[in-house]
């Protein structure tokens, strides 16, 4: 072993370790704080000047190096609540208008097809990652009658433990997810003040934008007209809570109070919610439903159970997805403990919540998901054919100077009825993938030139793959749309028909964008784009014509 | 200047506030520069590596979002120190950490009889990673501390709060157990 060995072999820790390492400081506070020191180095560095708050960054005294606590501060919860909050809205108030420039762009572009160039400077992330994208209220029926895959490489059982966690099942509702119709119709007045039901568009830990008819929302703190303009052709936006004097902290009186905690999310067309990290006061954890028009229905909860010193556990969400199309929930959550000492516990949980005429079944599973999650690209699909879930999991991010990021991981699939997880990839690397007609399709970095493979794994019949560059890549009712990497900052957009053979490939369009990805394909016709630039929907004719909305 | 959890600087860099740089840097910055120190040798490389490395957050924050706001700074510092240290090859380095780090672990997962070239580099990466999480935290951390970030045992007596002692004693327990089960799965 040389010494270039060892240090290849230590890159390969973990990111969750390095993490621990890195914070393991700031998590014991007995420990000395070293960071004056740095910073007394650094402040005097001008390269960071440019980048620095002058007012926040200048140089310490030695006084005010002197003041700074040895230990981290412990902010107490409510403080650290305010700030997350208060981080939170101004992220959502920044996305807000971000996103507004896109979507004014949008409208304009939509009015005015003459205007053909990209929108600079939007910078949302994919939604792709937490929605699913299949067709509301589609029948369950090809998933109730289908069998699972055969098993390929090793199984690991799922750890089937209900008992584990007090989950209050009379609150749910089992046509909640399949029940596709909104309590407010198109012209109707929904709870948020504008008209037409309510949609998801962006789904983020951060934030979530919805849209109406009329406007569009952001984190449920703010919203921007989609025809309103100033005098200076801005769009109009503001608050949702025009109260006069009002704090915004009571949800029974403050949209902004209500939706911001509420962490929102959902699936395009319907919205869920679930109950705020860490609220000590609440008397139960829900996941529920939204309607347009204000009304709740739960869909799963989780009883605390603990004492008057708060000794005892407590389970919450971390973050879900809905699959309308197998009836199910896929749901990260945390089931925290605090012992008599004092002490506390939080342990990680994947589950799968699948809705059903007995009640709903709660099966939790052995997943390790990434903790670093890319941009644009899923950890998760479902695949109607087989009704299994497909993860990806046991993953590092690895970079490779042609391509980027990209995951060496492992993928597995989960059976949403008896939570079998079954190993179907191990090793591989991956800079995209999707699942399609029960089989898996990914794009494999090619160490020797510049170019990926395309791969198809087939629990039937094994692997097969061929050469490609793309980049990402999505598939469309039997149509691959992806990027395929003609030279540094020079893409171009192809289409070929579902499988690894490319030799049908089409070129769509060319574009001159860095980090160009296809985000997610729902319509042949539009194809969500993600770049340096921005974000933008290409329009696509029957010609293979683009426009650009 | 308070010390912010990552979340919240996380939420600074979304919303394109140079406080994040400054608040990563508060946290981080002090770790960052002693473990490039210890790869490039030069405490002046080893800045120009943190400040190269805030500035990749800054690029990349958003669309990435990191879930460990510090082991995704360490990692992409220590990757900029690593390609430092290359381009310095004919220098001298420094105070000699990676070096010894390396001497002092090479014991454990190398033999002359069965030299681990023979194995799959990521399969040992992976027994390694797994082992390590089978340990307390505060011997992994340790060990991340020696082996991965490169810093003198002092240095990682101060991250954690311990005496050199305690440090010496718990890495090489830590070796000698990690000798022991690479032995057991056949890479040694």
């Amino acid at each position: 072993m040389n010494e270039q060995d060892f240090f290849d072999l230590m890159s390969g820790m973990s990111e969750r370790q390095i993490g621990e390492a890195a914070e393991w400081k700031y998590k014991h506070p007995a420990e000395q704080d070293s960071s004056s020191e740095i910073n007394a180095i650094l402040s005097q560095n001008p390269l960071l000047n440019p980048l620095a708050d002058t007012k926040k960054t200048e140089p310490h005294s030695a006084a005010e190096t002197e003041a700074v606590p040895q230990t981290p501060p412990v902010q107490s919860k409510p403080q650290s609540r305010f700030i997350r909050h208060s981080a939170v809205g101004v992220a959502a108030v920044a996305a807000a208008f971000a996103l507004a420039i896109g979507g004014l762009a949008w409208k304009l572009r939509s009015d005015n097809p003459e205007v053909s160039d990209m929108t600079p400077g939007i910078s949302i992330t994919s939604t792709s990652e937490a929605v699913t994208s299949a067709p509301a209220g589609e029948s369950l029926s090809a998933a109730e009658s289908s069998t699972t895959a055969p098993a390929i490489g090793e199984t690991l059982p799922a750890a089937v433990d209900p008992d584990a966690y007090s989950i209050d099942q009379t609150v749910t509702e089992p046509d909640m997810l399949t029940q596709a119709d909104d309590s407010v119709q198109a012209g109707e007045p929904n709870f948020l003040g504008g008209t037409g039901s309510l949609r998801t568009i962006v789904n983020e830990d951060f934030y979530t934008i919805l849209e109406d008819d009329m406007f569009w929302y952001f984190n449920g703190t703010m919203r921007i007209s989609k025809a309103q303009r100033d005098e200076h052709g801005v769009a109009v936006s503001e608050l949702l809570c025009q109260n006069a004097g009002c704090a915004h902290n009571d949800p029974e009186t403050c949209l902004v109070a209500r939706c911001s905690n509420a962490n929102l999310f959902g699936t395009g067309d319907k919205i869920f919610q679930m109950s705020q990290t860490v609220e000590h006061n609440a008397d139960q954890f829900t996941f529920s439903r939204l309607f347009s028009d204000g009304s709740e229905h739960d869909m799963c909860a989780f009883m605390i159970d603990r004492d008057e010193n708060d000794v005892g556990s407590y389970t919450y969400y971390r973050s879900a997805a809905v699959i309308p199309e197998l009836n199910a929930v896929f749901a990260e959550l945390e089931q925290c403990r605090t012992l008599e000492n004092g002490s506390t516990q939080s342990q990680p949980i994947q589950a799968v919540m699948r809705l059903s005429d007995n009640g709903i079944s709660f099966l939790q599973l052995e997943l390790n998901l990434p903790r670093e999650r890319m941009f644009g690209v899923p950890v998760m699909q479902s695949d109607p054919e087989s009704g299994l879930i497909w993860f990806l999991t046991d993953s590092s991010i690895m970079h490779e100077k042609n391509y980027g990021y990209y995951y060496h991981a492992k993928i597995v699939t989960v059976d949403p009825k008896t939570g079998e997880v079954v190993t179907r990839l191990e090793n591989a690397d991956i800079l995209d993938w999707f699942v399609a007609d029960g089989k898996l399709y990914y794009l494999e970095p090619d160490d020797q030139k510049l170019a990926s493979r395309i791969c198809c794994f087939d629990p039937d019949n094994g692997s097969e793959s061929a050469s490609g560059n793309l980049v990402s890549f999505s598939c469309c009712e039997g149509t691959v749309y992806g990027v395929k990497l003609v030279s540094v900052g020079k893409d171009s957009i192809i289409r070929f028909p579902l499988g690894t053979d490319l030799s049908a490939a089409e070129t769509v369009t060319e574009t001159n964008n860095l980090l160009a990805s296809v985000a997610e394909v729902t319509d042949p016709n539009r194809i969500l784009y993600l770049s340096d630039s921005g974000v933008a929907y290409l329009h696509i004719d029957g010609q293979g014509d683009i426009q650009l909305p | 200047m308070q010390i912010l959890e990552d979340s919240e600087i996380i939420a600074l860099f979304r919303q394109r506030s140079q406080d994040a740089i400054s608040a990563a840097q508060h946290k981080y910055g002090a770790l960052c520069i002693n473990m490039a120190a210890n790869l490039t040798g030069s405490r002046q490389d080893a800045e120009e590596c943190l400040n190269d490395a805030l500035l990749r957050l800054w690029d990349s924050i958003p669309p990435n979002m990191p879930e460990s706001l510090g082991g995704y700074l360490m990692t992409v510092c220590r990757r900029l120190a690593l390609d430092c240290r290359k381009s310095k090859m004919r220098e001298k380095r420094g105070s000699g950490q990676a070096e010894l780090a390396f001497e002092e672990l090479a014991g454990c997962i190398a033999s002359p009889d069965q030299p681990e070239a023979q194995f799959d580099q990521r399969a040992l990466q992976s027994a390694i990673s797994a082992f390590l999480d089978q340990q307390p935290a505060e011997a992994r951390v340790m060990f991340l501390l020696r082996y991965w970030s490169c810093l003198s045992v002092q240095e990682v007596a101060d991250e954690c709060g311990a005496g050199v002692s305690k440090v010496k004693m718990t890495l090489l327990r830590t070796r000698n157990k990690l000798k022991e089960h690479l032995e057991q799965e056949g890479y040694l």
